[in-house]
């Protein structure tokens, strides 16, 4: 396995593809938050009004927004610079897959994670998980995942909160996920009741039951 | 000495104590072994339900549910190629391949002996150098705790992985975000947005539930999962000549691990990291190292084990978290109303040397458990994802609610889940993010304590000749690796190894799943 020795540290890692335009995107979001949180947290009062300086409310949230700001702002630099450099160097180094945002030198430590998988598995032109699904099924997946999970804790006040987290389960395993249906529902019922008898019955905790008041 | 010996084996040793260890143990194996946990999300998750235990009962098993994890981490990493801890990433090197080469249960074997060893080893050194270090730390005021805190946050270059710049925001980040609620000293509302909820502050572990559990769950379904490997009972058996090989490895690995795991923030992370690269150097069998060597194993996985005893000195004496698992700990001693710190040690010390005993009673358990089940706990891997993560799901968000019996920590452990999922995909740091979420209110006290007496002049904090010496140990700390990173680069082109070489001493060690 070729890539599995850690490269020579302390050397930062360079991205192989240049960075993600997602990543640039969010240490941008993390740049505005930064300052948006220093200027609001001036407000609270960098010193104690009428002492001889002492650190008031507002020392720390300037400080870490500040902070925020520079240290995001240093990563935004660091990514354009490494697109231009990239686009100067042409794309020649662009053929190994790696996980999106995880940069090369990070990615190789793990074995078997990256580029070694790729060509053992005769390098597919997308990479696919052990189920066959392609990096564009798995994104669907992700939003479908998230999607009925926020469903279910918004239905958390309407049918409570075991019903509600009882139906996602059998709906990510059985619909989402293709498992067979009996072994889903068994599993279903085993966790929702588990849950139950640890959570309600032995720590007594108020779990909502919702308006329908059942479980 | 002796006499605190004895009180702590009275206390770990009732019934409720060992029963609750050998849940946490078993707990924490099983935790490690699901994909993407680790440690510190199982400590997380499994938090609320020892709310209701007393202090002593419920640390047990939290520190249980933490070096299980470890053990669980690894057999992963051996099975399938996936480190369930940043601390066993470096095992997957070696242990992968010998478990390619058929010798799964070798490296399983090795990992839990070598394990066991390190944590007798420093288990020992803790008890001898804890109370100790406590007592030193008793005559700590207001200017050598701000320089603690200062150390503490240094410690974050050791867990920026890739970039530091990436690590120093993250720090900041989490240092935003522990100024939520009101302010210490003046009282005052900060980014509450007239929310009612906001006003005590980001809830801790639900923000950890979120980051760690939820975070990876998406993480994982966005990336796919690998093809295990089938562990045979017959690969279990190790050979007397790997056996053999692995002694200097073990104890090299337990005295390095220890040595960086006493440090606060440098986590079992970094120690794995440089006993693999120490070994790597030092082997006769530096050829091996790669393709399935037992000592690319049996050092880091002796290492990680030693240092994460280690991490409990500066928890435990000082009140710095080791590394990101300790931090949750840290959260669950001040849940159960407890202070770390050199006071612990005086007034609690049924509860310290309880506890310390605990983790010589728990790694046995975790030995007689792991040498003869640990194919058996390699079933677990074939359970299917798709059941597995949506009792992750539930089981994040029932513990979430039950911290404090509002929705609102569910909504909380979503915000934090997206955002650790962002984070995993773009690879910003979540170790940095939980130190400065964890040490930030207390670096505040530290500051507004330290300015007022100071009268406003925080120049006071060099008059201490301790806080000094902590400060200069901070600065070491945060540029020491950079400066030894470019020593070695000089004198490494010339006298060097050719090739990829081990990752070098010193070095940030890579944090690939984000958690130190």
């Amino acid at each position: 396995m070729s890539t599995a020795s850690p490269a020579p540290a302390p050397a930062p890692a360079q991205p192989a593809e240049g960075p993600s335009r997602g990543g640039t995107a969010i240490h941008a979001v993390l740049v505005v938050v930064g300052v948006v949180a220093a200027v609001v947290g001036a407000g609270y009062g960098i010193t104690v009004p009428g002492s001889g300086g002492e650190v008031g409310a507002g020392a720390l949230p300037v400080l870490a927004g500040a902070g925020l700001a520079l240290f995001a702002a240093v990563e935004v630099a660091k990514d354009v610079i490494a697109v231009r450099r990239h686009r100067a160097v042409g794309t020649a180094a662009s053929g190994a897959p790696t996980r999106p945002g995880l940069p090369l030198a990070a990615a190789d430590l793990v074995p078997g994670t990256t580029t070694d998988v790729a060509a053992a598995s005769e390098a597919p032109s997308e990479e696919r998980d052990i189920f066959g699904r392609t990096a564009a099924q798995r994104k669907k997946l992700l939003l479908v995942v998230s999607g009925l999970l926020l469903l279910a804790v918004l239905a958390i006040p309407l049918v409570g909160f075991l019903i509600s987290f009882g139906l996602l389960l059998l709906v990510l395993s059985w619909k989402v996920e293709g498992r067979p249906l009996l072994p889903s529902l068994v599993t279903t019922v085993v966790v929702v009741v588990v849950t139950r008898l640890v959570f309600v019955n032995f720590l007594g905790v108020p779990l909502p039951s919702g308006l329908l008041g059942v479980l | 000495m002796i006499d605190n010996l004895l009180l702590g084996f009275e206390a770990a040793l009732s019934w409720q104590n060992l029963g609750w260890c050998f849940v946490g143990v078993l707990l924490g194996t099983v935790i490690g072994l699901m994909p993407g946990l680790g440690s510190t999300t199982g400590v997380a998750i499994l938090l609320p339900l020892t709310l209701a235990m007393d202090p002593l009962t419920a640390l047990i098993m939290l520190a249980g549910i933490y070096y299980g994890a470890q053990y669980g981490g690894t057999i992963t990493s051996v099975l399938i190629s996936t480190p369930g801890e940043a601390a066993s990433v470096v095992t997957t090197i070696d242990g992968y391949q010998m478990a390619r080469n058929g010798r799964a249960g070798a490296a399983l074997a090795i990992a839990a002996i070598g394990s066991f060893v390190a944590a007798i080893l420093s288990l020992a050194l803790l008890i001898a150098l804890a109370p100790p270090f406590a007592r030193w730390a008793l005559n700590f005021g207001p200017p050598e705790n701000l320089a603690l805190m200062v150390l503490g946050l240094a410690t974050i270059v050791s867990f920026s992985g890739g970039s530091l710049a990436r690590g120093l925001a993250m720090a900041c980040l989490g240092l935003l975000l522990g100024t939520v609620g009101v302010a210490i000293g003046t009282g005052e509302a900060r980014y509450t947005f007239g929310s009612v909820d906001l006003l005590s502050g980001i809830p801790f572990v639900e923000v950890m539930i979120g980051l760690f559990a939820l975070g990876e769950v998406l993480h994982q379904v966005r990336q796919g999962a690998e093809a295990p490997i089938r562990a045979r009972f017959r690969d279990l058996v190790i050979k007397g000549s790997e056996l053999r090989r692995s002694v200097a490895p073990v104890l090299r690995g337990s005295g390095l691990g220890f040595l960086l795991g006493v440090l606060p923030g440098s986590g079992s992370t970094l120690a794995s990291f440089i006993a693999y690269g120490v070994e790597k150097r030092v082997s006769p069998r530096k050829a091996e190292f790669g393709k399935g060597a037992i000592e690319g194993v049996a050092a880091p996985e002796s290492a990680n084990n030693a240092a994460a005893n280690a991490n409990f000195i500066p928890t435990l004496a000082l009140g710095i978290p080791g590394g990101a698992t300790t931090a949750v700990l840290l959260g669950a001693f001040t849940i159960y109303g407890l202070q770390p710190g050199p006071l612990l040690f005086e007034e609690q010390p049924r509860l310290v040397w309880g506890l310390l005993v605990s983790f010589f009673i728990g790694n046995l358990m975790l030995l007689v458990l792991n040498l003869p089940l640990a194919p058996a706990f390699a079933q677990m891997l074939r359970i299917p994802y798709g059941y597995l993560y949506p009792i992750i799901l539930i089981t994040s968000c029932v513990g979430a609610f039950s911290i404090s019996n509002n929705v609102f920590s569910i909504w909380i452990v979503l915000a934090a889940g997206a955002a650790g999922f962002v984070m995993k995909q773009y690879d910003l740091p979540m170790a940095p993010l939980v130190l400065g979420l964890v040490l930030g209110p207390l670096f505040e006290k530290a500051l507004v304590q330290t300015s007022a007496i100071g009268n406003g002049d925080l120049t006071v904090v060099f008059a201490s000749p301790i806080a000094v010496t902590v400060l200069v140990l901070a600065g070491l700390l945060a540029f020491g690796p950079q400066l030894w990173g470019l020593v070695r680069r000089r004198s490494g082109r010339s006298g060097g190894q050719g090739g990829p070489g081990g990752p070098s001493a010193g070095a940030p060690a890579p944090t690939p799943a984000g958690v130190a």
